[in-house]
Parts: C-alpha cells; structure tokens; sequence
C-alpha cells in the first residue's frame, strides 16, 4: 500500500528525452507528475507558502538529478523519495519546531485549506476527513499519513523523524483518537420530555 | 475483547476514509511559473555564492594585509621607537622633518602593496548630474538676460561656450553612468 505518486510511472522515451534537455518532455512529465507531488507534499507539511517552497525545490533536485534515474521503479516512486526527503528535512529542522511553537503557524494549514479549490468537488464524508486531519498538530497529521497512506512502518516513521518507533506508534494512536472523535457521528440526547 | 475489535474495526475505517482522499489535484503552479521560479533561484543561488566567494576573497586580503603590515611595517616603527631617546636630544625641526619622512615611507610601502590597475569604485552619479543641470540652468538664464539686453556680444559668446562644455561633461557622466549600470 503506497500512495498515487509511486504508482505513477512515465514512458522511459520521455525520460530519455528530458535528460537531453528537451523541455516539451520535461513539461510533459511535470503535467503527470507535479499533481500528486505537491499533493503529498501538502499532507506532509500543511498548505501555504511552505509547501510550494518544498513543492519547488523538490522538482528543481527532481530535474537535476533525473540523468541519475534508473528505472528500478516507478518515476513517481523516485520522486516521492526526493519529496518525502525534504519534507523529512523541514519537519526535522529545529526552525520548523519553533516557528509552530511561536505563531502557531500549524493554523495556517486550516485557514489555506478552507480556500483550497481542489476540496471544491469533495464529498461531504471526504470533507469532513479532510478538517478532521486539519485539526491534528503537523507531527501527528504528517504520522498518521505515512503509516495510513504511504504505507510506511513505525521503524520508518521513526527514523524519518529522527526518533524511535515508539514515538510513531503513540503519535498515531493519539491522531487515531482524535480523528475518531471527530469523525464518530454524535448521538443525539433522548429528548427530555415526551412529545 | 469486544472493545478491541471495535476499535480495530474504527481504525481501519479510518485508514480508509484517508486513503480515500484526493492526493492530487492541480499542479500548484504551471510550467512556466515553474520554470521562471527555477531560473530565479539560480541567479539567487550564483549571487549567494559570488557574495560568499567576496567574502572570502575579503577577508584574505585583509589577513595579506595584516602580515604585510606586521612584516614590513613594525620594523619601521620599532626602529623608530629605538631612535626615540636620541631623537630627544635633536633640535624640533629635525623631528618632525624626521617623522614626515618616516610616514611617507610608510605610505610608499603601502601604496607599493596596493594592486597595478585600480580597482573600480562606483560611486553615485546624482549630485554630480544635479550640480550640473543647475550650472546650465544658470547659465541658459544668464545668456537669455544678456541677450535681451542686447550688446554684450563677447559675454554671451563666452556663456555659449561655457554652456557647450556643461552640456558635453553632462553628456560623458550620463554615458559613464549607462555604461556602468551595464556591467554586471
């Protein structure tokens, strides 16, 4: 179980082509790829000025490294390891530690997301998953997507935060509350008096 | 019991409620964007490391500086320091002649250390372009009076050709200064 992105493959005449500096290829392969990118990119790090920051650099190492490419796995694999790599990087620096603890900025998410023209054509039932993973802290919203959706293990999760597994495992319990918590429907109270 | 499986039961619900999100939409920004923000970083990127490299280069020649100084300079000025008692006995004249000769050793030596070429310094152009508009202002104005007066006919030539060199040292300034908003 992996997301989209490492699913997501590209004809190997493209690749060639972009690796010899062709920017209709490389056009062509940003149009299948970018999507799903900065979709992930978003889970991870919230909405804003941040991820298209992330969402940036990880294209600029994706085109510069991509000679390097050999095609063990999908294209999009390759690239979700550049992207989950500089997220790993902010949600690890001590800056991004600090700034969620001085301005709060783990709102910022919440208040772009209301905005966000992609949850336009949601569901109702996809909307309310969405605000009930806005409503976690970034750590934890960021752990319950890579184990739920991204398919990583504790070990992995840990790793990536630089901690141990059971930093991971107590994270996702505590998202897995909360997000029941919000997603349980209420029960409504037995009316007081009979009608 | 009961409660474990229920709770494993709500988790996978909402393992999958997650899964079924949309992890795609679209791109945040178009190609094009994208690309102009590539090459913007890059010359940020090239700028960031030539400001680096300066400030190395900098810092090294101060250091060259230093050394220079300490090798060629502090000899000077012990020497001088040894010469001090003998210098008392001398008449004043002689001490300051003595002194003034000492600094501009110092000073040759220092100059002798500086590069070949000059290095080039810009400066800003303004004050010397508003101090000329305002001489050619004067003079147009001097040279319309003289002129309405009438007469005066080596006074107003002479302010024609005063205002013929103005105008031409404009010119050159506002040429350096094209040229030195070119370079990079």
């Amino acid at each position: 179980m992996v997301g989209k992105l490492a699913q997501t493959g590209v004809a190997a005449e493209l690749v060639a082509r972009a690796c010899r500096g062709d920017e209709h290829a490389e056009a062509e392969i940003y149009a299948a790829l970018a999507p799903a990118t900065f979709g992930l990119i978003r889970r991870l790090v919230g909405g804003g000025a941040q991820a298209e920051d992330l969402f940036q650099e990880t294209m600029m190492s994706f085109y510069e490294r991509l000679s390097t490419f050999r095609a063990e796995a999908p294209l999009g694999a390759w690239l979700r390891q550049i992207a989950l790599s500089k997220c790993f990087m902010y949600l690890r620096s001590p800056w991004h530690r600090a700034r969620l603890q001085w301005d709060g900025a783990g709102d910022e998410w919440m208040r772009n997301a209301v905005d966000d023209p992609s949850l336009a054509t949601c569901a109702a039932e996809c909307l309310d998953v969405e605000r009930a993973l806005w409503n976690l802290a970034p750590t934890a919203r960021a752990v319950v997507w890579l184990f739920e959706v991204e398919g990583f293990s504790h070990e992995e999760i840990g790793r990536a935060f630089g901690r141990t597994a059971s930093f991971s495992k107590s994270q996702l319990a505590r998202a897995h509350q909360r997000l029941r918590a919000y997603l349980e429907p209420a029960v409504e109270p037995p009316a007081c008096t009979s009608i | 019991m009961h409660f474990d499986l229920e709770e494993s039961r709500v988790v996978d619900m909402i393992g999958q409620k997650l899964r079924r999100l949309r992890t795609d939409g679209a791109p945040p920004i178009p190609w094009q964007e994208f690309k102009r923000r590539q090459l913007l970083r890059r010359v940020r990127a090239q700028t960031e490391q030539r400001r680096q490299f300066a400030l190395v280069a900098a810092v090294a020649l101060m250091m060259i500086g230093a050394l220079v100084s300490w090798r060629y300079l502090l000899p000077v000025l012990n020497s001088g320091a040894s010469d001090f008692v003998g210098m008392a006995h001398r008449p004043a004249a002689s001490v300051a002649w003595d002194e003034a000769a000492a600094s501009s050793v110092a000073s040759e030596r220092w100059l002798a250390a500086q590069p070949a070429e000059p290095v080039i310094v810009r400066v800003g152009t303004r004050a010397a372009v508003m101090g000329l508009e305002d001489r050619i202002a004067w003079v147009d104005d001097t040279l319309t009076s003289v002129r309405a007066q009438g007469g005066q006919l080596e006074r107003a030539h002479a302010l024609q050709l005063q205002r013929d060199q103005l105008i031409n040292s404009l010119a050159q300034v506002r040429y350096a200064e094209s040229l030195a908003s070119n370079l990079p």
